[in-house]
C-alpha cells in the first residue's frame, strides 16, 4: 500500500512541476517594480484577465492594449492574472479596484464578480471586456461581435478549400473549426463561421470539434489531426492556448489553419493563412485614452462589429508571403462592406 | 519511554517543519536569484494573507474546499482506496446542490440548504461509489478509474450548464443563481468568508471523531494498513473500503455545495481548479491526520491567498508557491531519506563532541 | 597453536536508551567454527555487526588478523577478508546467479560491459572449489531459498573472504537444505581453512556444527565453552539464565466431542493447482493434532481454508458441527476459533499500527471496548493491551510501540496473545515458534498445552519435529496435498517419520 501511496505522491509531485513549468510568464514585463509609487498625476490601471498571459491570443493582445497605453500615454500598469481559477476572479478584481483607478477586467467568467466588486469601489472606473452586463454606473462593457468575423472567416474558409492551386488543399469542401470549450461565446463564433462559409458555398461541410480546454495545446493538436484526417484542409481554431496545437497540427500535416482574437500569422506564416482579429489592444488603448482625456462615458454597453473596426479577418504583416489569393482577400473585403450596409445579416447564437 | 507517541509525533513534526523551512529556504534561493529580496517577499506574502480583516477572511474562506478534500482524500487513503476522482465528485456534488438552489426557490432556507448539502453528497458518494464497487469486485484499479471519472464529471456539467441549464441571463458559463435567500451570509464584507466555514467545523470535528474515536476509524485503517490482516481477523474488508469511498465522494460533494452556496451561488464550469487535488496534497503531507489537515488547509490557504498579492507588490511570480509546495511533498515523499540523513548528522556531531 | 583471527577486547556498544553490548571480550580462532547463541535482543546482532564493521563500538578494541581496526565500514570489512551473509539476503531477483555474485566488481569486456561469459566461468570455478552447486545463468527469482543462500555464500567468497559470518543461517531452510549447509561449512572450515562465525538460537545445530559457543544474555557474554563439553539443555539454561522445563502433556485418552471435522477437503494453491487433494480429520475438543510434512506440501492451503481465508473447492468442514462451506473469515471465528497464521506479517498483524491497536483487532466492536460498539473506551483497551504484554511477555518499552519495530518473536507474542485472549475452544496454529528464541519457545509451548487441557481442539502444524513431537496427541503427515500417515504420539520416532514425509504411505490397517 506504501508503495502505492509513494507513486501517487510522485505523480502529483510530477502533475505539479508541469504546471509550474507551463505557467512560465511569457510577458514578464508588468513585474517590473519600478514604476513610481507617488508619480502624480499619472492614471493607475489594472488589467485583470481571467487566463494566463502566454497564450499569443485573447489575454495577450489584451496585454498589448495596456502596453500601447503605458508608452503612449504615460500611465501606470499591472497585470494580474486569475490562471482560470474561479476562486481568485473575485480576489485579483479586488485587489485591482484597491491599487488602481481604472481596472479593465478581461473574460466573459467575471459576469457575476464584477457587478459584486465595481458597486463597492464607486469611484474606480471599470472595462468589461468581452461580456455585457447591466445596471451598474461604473462597469463599460466592451463586447465584441464575433459572429461577424466569423462570417468573414468562414467565407474567406469555404473560399480557400475550393482552390487546390493552393499547395494542400484537396478536392472535397469541408472546412473545419476546433472551438476551446462548447460554450456561448465560442459558439456564436461558429454560428458565424458556419454562416461565412456556407454563404460562399451552400455545399461546404463545416466540421467543428470543441477540444474542452483553452489551455491544452495537446488536445488542440488532436482535435485537428482528427479533422485533417476527416478531409478538412482547413481549420479556424477559438480555443485560446489549445489553439497552439491546432497550427501544430496544421503544420505537421502541411494543411492550414485561421488564427483568432488577434493576428496569429506571425507564429506560423506557413500554416497560418489568416486569422479573425477582435480589436481588443485598441478598444482598451482607446477606452484609457478617453478617460484619461475626461471624454469616457461611463457605464455604457459597447457592441464592436465589424461596423466599429471591433473585428475583422488580418492577413499578417506584409513581409509576409500571402497563401491566399488576392482575389479571396478583395472578395472577403467586399463581404466586409456588405455586412456594413445591412446587406448581409450574419446570425447570432443564443 | 513513558510517551513513545509523543516522542513519535514530534519526530515526525520535526521533519515536517524541516520540510516547509526547507522548501522556504529554497524558495528564497529562487527569489535571490531573480534578484528579489526573500525578506520582502516573504513579508508581503503574510501580509498579504494577514494583512487585514479582508485578507484573513480570505485565507480563512480557501481552507474550506481544502478542508473537506483533505478529508475526503485522508478517509479514503487510509482505507487503502484510492480516490483520486475528488474533483468529478466536488463538480457533480455542486451541480446537484446548485440544481436544488436554482429550481426549488420558495423552501424555506433551512430547508432548502440541507437538502442542497444531502444532494450533494448523495450524488458525490455515488459516484464514488461506482468505482469503489468496480475495485471490489472486479479488481479494477480505482486510481485509473476515478481519475478517468473525473474528465466525465467536468465535460458532463460543462455540457449541463451550456446547453440544458444555461444560465437565462448574461454569459457566464453557468446555470441560473441560487435561490437568493439561499446564498450562505457573508462573514466580513467582500471576502468569500461566509457560513461553510462554521458548517466545515462540525463536518471536520465529525471526521476527527470517527477516525480516531470510533471502531468505524479503527476498522478503515486496519483494512487500508493490511487488509490481509483485517480480513484474517474478521473484518469486511470490501464493505469498509466501499464506505470509505463514499464518504469520500460526500465529502467532495458538499465541498462543491459550499462552492455553489457560500461563493459563487450558481455552478459555473470551472468551478473548481483542482480544490480536490490541493486537499489530497493537503492529507498526503500530514500523512491523513485530522489536526494535520486542518493546519495544513491553511498553510496552503496562506501561500494561495498570500502569493496573488505578493505577485502585486513585489513582482515575484505567485507561481513560486507551487514550487514551494512541490518541494514540501518532495521532501515528505523522501522523508525517510531525510530522516536517516538527519540522523548521521547528529551521529557524527556526537563524535566530534567526544 | 591455534591462531588468533579475530578478537574483541571490551567491546560496548551504546545505542540511545539500550545497552546492547556490555564489556564483550571474546576471540576466534582461525579455521574454526564459532557459534553465538542467545536469545532474541541478548546482543547478538549487535556484536556481529561490530564485528564485519558495520558500526563502531562505544568502547573497546576489534582486532582482525592481529590488526586493529581503525575504520568501521563494511569495505574495510572486506579488506581485511570479512564477509557477512545476512539474514535477509541482499540479491537482486532479476539478475543470474552469476550477475549476483560478481556485482560491484564484474569482469569487463573492453573495460565497458560485463562479460558475461567471463562471470559464469568465474562462478563455475568457485562452486567447483568450495563445492557450492550453483547454475550461473539461472535468475535469482527462480532458485530457492537454499540456493540464494549459497549464492550469497559465493558472493562473500568472491570478494575474497576467509572470515564469514552467517546471521542465522537455516531459519529459512528446509532440514535437507540445512544438512547440505552444514556441509559445506566444514568443508570451508576442514579443507580451506576458512573461519566460520554463525549466528543462531537453534541448540541442537550449535551442538551438531560448532567447534566452541558463546552464549550471550542481555548484551553481555555469559559463557565460553567447548561444544564437545556441553548438551543442549545446559546452554538453554545458559541462554534464559534458570533452568528451562517443558510442561508434559497428560498422556490420558481423549473423550472430548469432535470440535473440527475435515470430509475430503479440496482447495486450490496460490499457482491454481490442487495444494490439497482429498484431507480428512478430525480433532476433538482437549486434543492437539500435529501436522507434520515438508513446507509448502499443502500445510499453508490446510489452515487458511479452514479459517475461510482460501476458498474451499469440494469437501466438507465441520466446525461445532456447523459446515463452512461459503463462509467469511469473520463467521467461522464467530463459531469460536482462533487463528495463528503461519506468517505473522503477512497476516497477523498490522506493522504500522501499534500493540494496542493489534491486541484490539477483533473485539473492536466488542461492548468491553467500545460503548455500542462505536465509541472506542481508549482506557479499557491500553489496560488490555498492558495486561496481555504482562502475560506474554512481550519484550517492550510501551504498549504504543509500532509492532514493525518489535523483534519476530516479540511480534509472535503479539499474535499468540491476541488469538488466545480471545478464549475460543478451537485453535489454528501454524508455525507458533517461527523465529522465535528459546525462553518464548517454552513459554508459548506451555501456552498451548494450557489450552489443551482447558478442552481446546488444536491444529497445530509445525515445520520443526520437536515442536509435533513435544505437544501433539496426534499427528498426520502432508505430502503433496494428501495425508500419508496417522499416528499416536509415541507411536513413532522423529527419524522414522520422515520417510512418510517424503510421500511414502502408511498401510491401511
Amino acid at each position: 500500500m506504501n508503495k502505492k501511496l509513494m507513486s501517487i505522491l510522485s505523480m502529483l509531485l510530477i502533475l505539479s512541476m508541469v504546471f509550474v513549468g507551463c505557467a512560465k510568464k511569457e510577458a514578464p514585463s508588468t513585474d517590473s517594480t519600478d514604476v513610481p509609487k507617488d508619480a502624480k498625476g499619472e492614471l493607475k490601471v489594472s488589467l485583470v484577465v481571467a487566463g494566463g498571459l502566454g497564450d499569443r491570443s485573447f489575454y495577450d493582445s489584451s496585454n498589448a492594449g495596456l502596453e500601447m497605453a503605458k508608452e503612449k500615454l504615460g500611465i501606470e500598469g499591472k497585470v494580474l492574472e486569475c490562471k482560470n481559477d474561479p476562486s481568485l476572479y473575485g480576489d485579483q478584481l479586488i485587489q485591482a479596484s484597491n491599487i488602481s483607478d481604472v481596472v479593465v477586467v478581461v473574460g466573459f467568467e467575471f459576469y457575476d464578480v464584477i457587478k459584486e466588486v465595481a458597486q463597492e469601489f464607486p469611484d474606480k472606473k471599470y472595462i468589461y471586456i468581452d461580456n455585457t452586463v447591466e445596471g451598474v454606473d461604473n462597469i463599460t462593457c466592451i463586447d465584441y461581435m464575433e459572429n461577424e468575423g466569423s462570417f468573414l472567416a468562414g467565407a474567406l474558409a469555404a473560399m480557400a478549400t475550393n482552390d487546390t492551386n493552393i499547395k494542400g488543399m484537396n478536392e472535397e469542401a469541408k472546412v473545419g473549426m476546433v472551438g476551446g470549450m462548447d460554450i456561448p461565446v465560442v459558439r456564436n463564433f461558429q454560428v458565424g463561421y458556419e454562416a461565412g462559409a456556407k454563404y460562399v458555398n451552400p455545399d461546404v461541410k463545416v466540421e467543428t470539434i470543441f477540444a474542452g480546454d483553452f489551455e491544452d495545446p495537446a488536445k488542440g493538436k488532436e482535435s485537428a489531426l482528427a479533422l485533417y484526417a476527416k478531409g478538412v484542409d482547413i481549420v479556424f481554431q477559438v480555443a485560446g492556448k489549445t489553439g497552439e496545437g491546432v497550427f501544430e497540427a496544421a503544420k505537421d500535416v502541411n494543411q492550414y489553419a485561421i488564427g483568432v482574437d488577434t493576428d496569429q500569422r506571425f507564429i506560423n506564416p506557413d500554416a497560418i493563412v489568416a486569422s479573425m482579429t477582435k480589436g481588443i489592444a485598441l478598444s482598451i488603448y482607446e477606452s484609457i485614452d478617453r478617460i484619461q482625456k475626461g471624454e469616457f462615458k461611463s457605464g455604457s454597453i459597447y457592441k464592436y462589429g465589424i461596423n466599429e473596426n471591433g473585428v475583422d479577418v488580418a492577413f499578417g504583416t506584409e513581409d509576409m508571403k500571402q497563401i491566399v489569393t488576392e482575389d479571396m482577400i478583395k472578395k472577403v473585403n467586399e463581404i466586409k462592406e456588405k455586412i456594413k450596409t445591412g446587406e448581409i445579416t450574419v446570425p447570432e447564437a443564443k | 519511554m513513558i510517551n513513545i507517541k509523543l516522542k513519535q509525533n514530534i519526530e515526525y513534526l520535526t521533519s515536517l517543519f524541516l520540510s516547509v523551512f526547507a522548501a522556504l529556504f529554497i524558495g528564497a534561493l529562487i527569489m535571490m536569484i531573480n534578484g528579489q529580496n526573500p525578506m520582502v517577499g516573504y513579508k508581503a506574502l503574510v501580509v498579504g494573507a494577514f494583512g487585514t480583516k479582508y485578507k484573513i477572511a480570505t485565507t480563512f474562506a480557501k481552507t474550506v474546499p481544502l478542508i473537506l478534500t483533505g478529508f475526503a482524500t485522508a478517509i479514503s487513503f487510509m482505507s487503502g482506496i484510492f480516490n483520486i476522482g475528488g474533483e468529478g465528485q466536488l463538480y457533480l456534488g455542486a451541480f446537484a446542490a446548485a440544481y436544488i438552489g436554482f429550481t426549488f426557490t420558495n423552501l424555506p432556507v433551512f430547508v432548502a440548504v440541507i437538502l442542497a448539502i444531502l444532494a450533494s453528497a448523495l450524488v458525490g458518494g455515488l459516484y464514488a461509489y461506482f468505482p469503489g464497487v468496480l475495485k471490489v469486485k472486479y479488481n479494477i484499479d480505482e486510481v485509473i478509474t476515478t481519475i478517468m471519472l473525473n474528465s466525465v464529471a467536468i465535460l458532463f456539467t460543462t455540457y449541463l450548464v451550456n446547453y440544458p441549464f444555461q444560465a437565462t441571463q448574461g454569459k457566464m458559463g453557468g446555470t441560473d443563481m441560487i435561490g437568493l435567500s439561499y446564498k450562505f451570509t457573508k462573514l466580513v464584507k467582500l471576502s468569500k468568508l461566509n457560513t461553510s466555514i462554521f458548517y466545515t467545523a462540525i463536518i471536520a470535528i465529525v471526521m476527527y471523531y470517527i477516525i480516531k474515536k470510533t471502531s468505524f476509524g479503527y476498522n478503515f485503517k486496519m483494512v487500508g494498513e493490511n487488509s490481509i490482516f483485517s480480513r484474517y481477523a474478521g473484518l469486511a474488508n470490501k464493505k469498509y473500503m466501499i464506505r470509505a469511498m463514499v464518504i469520500s465522494g460526500a465529502l467532495c460533494g458538499i465541498a462543491g455545495c459550499f462552492e455553489v452556496y457560500g461563493v459563487h451561488y450558481r455552478f459555473l464550469q470551472n468551478i473548481s481548479k483542482g480544490y480536490a487535488f490541493d486537499g489530497m496534497l493537503v492529507a498526503l503531507i500530514v500523512r491523513n491526520n485530522p489536526l494535520g489537515i486542518i493546519f495544513m488547509s491553511l498553510f496552503f490557504a496562506m501561500l494561495k491567498t498570500g502569493s496573488i498579492s505578493m505577485e502585486v507588490a513585489t513582482g515575484i511570480p505567485s507561481e513560486l508557491m507551487l514550487v514551494i509546495q512541490s518541494i514540501i511533498i518532495l521532501f515528505i515523499a523522501g522523508e525517510q531519506g531525510f530522516k536517516n540523513i538527519f540522523k548521521k548528522f547528529r551521529a557524527n556531531r556526537r563524535k566530534l563532541v567526544k | 597453536m591455534a591462531q588468533k583471527i579475530i578478537e574483541l577486547k571490551n567491546v560496548t556498544k551504546r545505542f540511545p536508551g539500550v545497552l546492547a553490548n556490555d564489556d564483550v571480550s571474546l576471540h576466534v580462532n582461525k579455521a574454526e567454527i564459532y557459534a553465538v547463541v542467545g536469545e532474541n535482543g541478548a546482543g547478538k546482532s549487535t556484536l556481529m555487526k561490530t564485528m564485519y564493521g558495520l558500526h563502531a563500538p562505544t568502547e573497546g578494541e576489534v582486532y582482525i588478523k592481529g590488526k586493529k581496526v581503525e575504520h568501521f565500514s563494511p569495505s574495510t570489512a572486506i579488506k581485511n577478508g570479512v564477509g557477512m551473509v545476512h539474514q535477509h539476503f541482499m540479491l537482486v531477483p532479476s539478475f543470474t546467479i552469476a550477475e549476483n555474485i560478481v556485482l560491484g566488481s564484474e569482469p569487463r569486456d573492453k573495460k565497458i560491459f560485463v562479460d558475461k561469459e567471463k562471470a559464469n566461468e568465474i562462478v563455475r570455478n568457485l562452486s567447483k572449489t568450495y563445492g557450492l552447486e550453483v547454475d550461473p545463468t539461472v535468475r535469482i527469482e527462480e532458485v530457492s531459498v537454499g540456493i540464494q543462500q549459497r549464492v550469497e555464500i559465493l558472493k562473500t567468497l568472491y570478494k575474497g573472504a576467509d572470515i564469514l559470518i552467517l546471521d542465522e543461517p537455516t531459519a529459512v531452510l528446509t532440514p535437507q537444505e540445512t544438512e547440505d549447509l552444514f556441509k559445506v561449512i566444514k568443508k570451508l572450515v576442514n579443507e580451506l581453512e576458512k573461519t566460520v562465525i554463525i549466528i543462531t538460537h537453534k541448540l541442537n545445530e550449535v551442538i551438531a556444527i560448532s567447534d566452541r559457543v558463546g552464549v550471550m544474555r542481555q548484551g553481555k557474554l555469559v559463557g565460553e565453552v567447548k561444544t564437545s563439553e556441553v548438551t543442549e539443555k545446559k546452554l538453554a539454561e545458559m541462554m534464559v539464565g534458570r533452568e528451562v522445563l517443558f510442561e508434559e502433556l497428560s498422556r490420558d485418552e481423549i473423550k472430548g466431542e469432535v470440535l473440527i471435522k475435515a470430509e475430503n477437503i479440496v482447495a486450490k494453491d496460490n499457482r491454481g493447482f490442487d495444494g490439497l487433494k482429498g484431507v480428512s480429520f478430525e480433532i476433538k475438543a482437549g486434543e492437539i493434532l500435529g501436522v507434520a510434512g515438508i513446507e509448502g506440501n499443502g500445510q499453508t492451503e490446510l489452515i487458511e481454508v479452514l479459517s475461510g481465508m482460501r476458498e474451499l473447492k469440494s469437501g466438507n468442514i465441520y466446525i461445532n458441527n456447523q459446515s463452512t462451506t461459503g463462509f467469511t473469515p469473520k463467521k467461522i471465528r464467530d463459531l469460536g476459533v482462533a487463528h495463528i497464521p503461519e506468517d505473522r506479517l503477512v497476516m497477523g498483524l498490522s506493522k504500522e499500527s501499534s500493540i494496542t491497536d493489534n491486541m484490539l483487532m477483533g473485539s473492536q466492536h466488542n461492548e468491553k471496548f467500545s460503548s455500542k460498539g462505536i465509541h472506542l473506551k481508549r482506557n479499557v483497551i491500553v489496560d488490555h493491551a498492558k495486561d496481555l504484554i504482562r502475560k506474554f511477555d512481550v519484550r517492550t518499552a510501551s504498549e504504543e510501540v509500532t509492532v514493525g519495530s518489535l523483534s519476530g518473536g516479540n511480534m509472535q507474542k503479539v499474535v499468540i496473545a491476541r488469538e488466545f485472549s480471545f478464549d475460543t475452544p478451537i485453535l489454528l496454529i501454524s508455525q507458533p515458534t517461527r523465529g522465535v528464541d528459546i525462553g518464548a519457545i517454552e513459554f508459548i509451548h506451555d501456552q498451548i498445552i494450557k489450552k489443551r487441557n482447558e478442552g481446546c481442539a488444536i491444529l497445530l502444524i509445525s515445520a520443526e519435529l520437536d515442536e509435533i513431537f513435544r505437544l501433539s496427541d496426534r499427528m498426520i503427515t502432508l505430502y503433496e496435498g494428501e495425508i500419508t500417515g496417522e499416528f499416536k504420539n509415541g507411536e513413532i520416532s522423529k527419524n522414522d517419520i520422515g520417510y512418510y514425509m517424503t510421500g511414502n504411505r502408511k498401510e491401511s490397517k
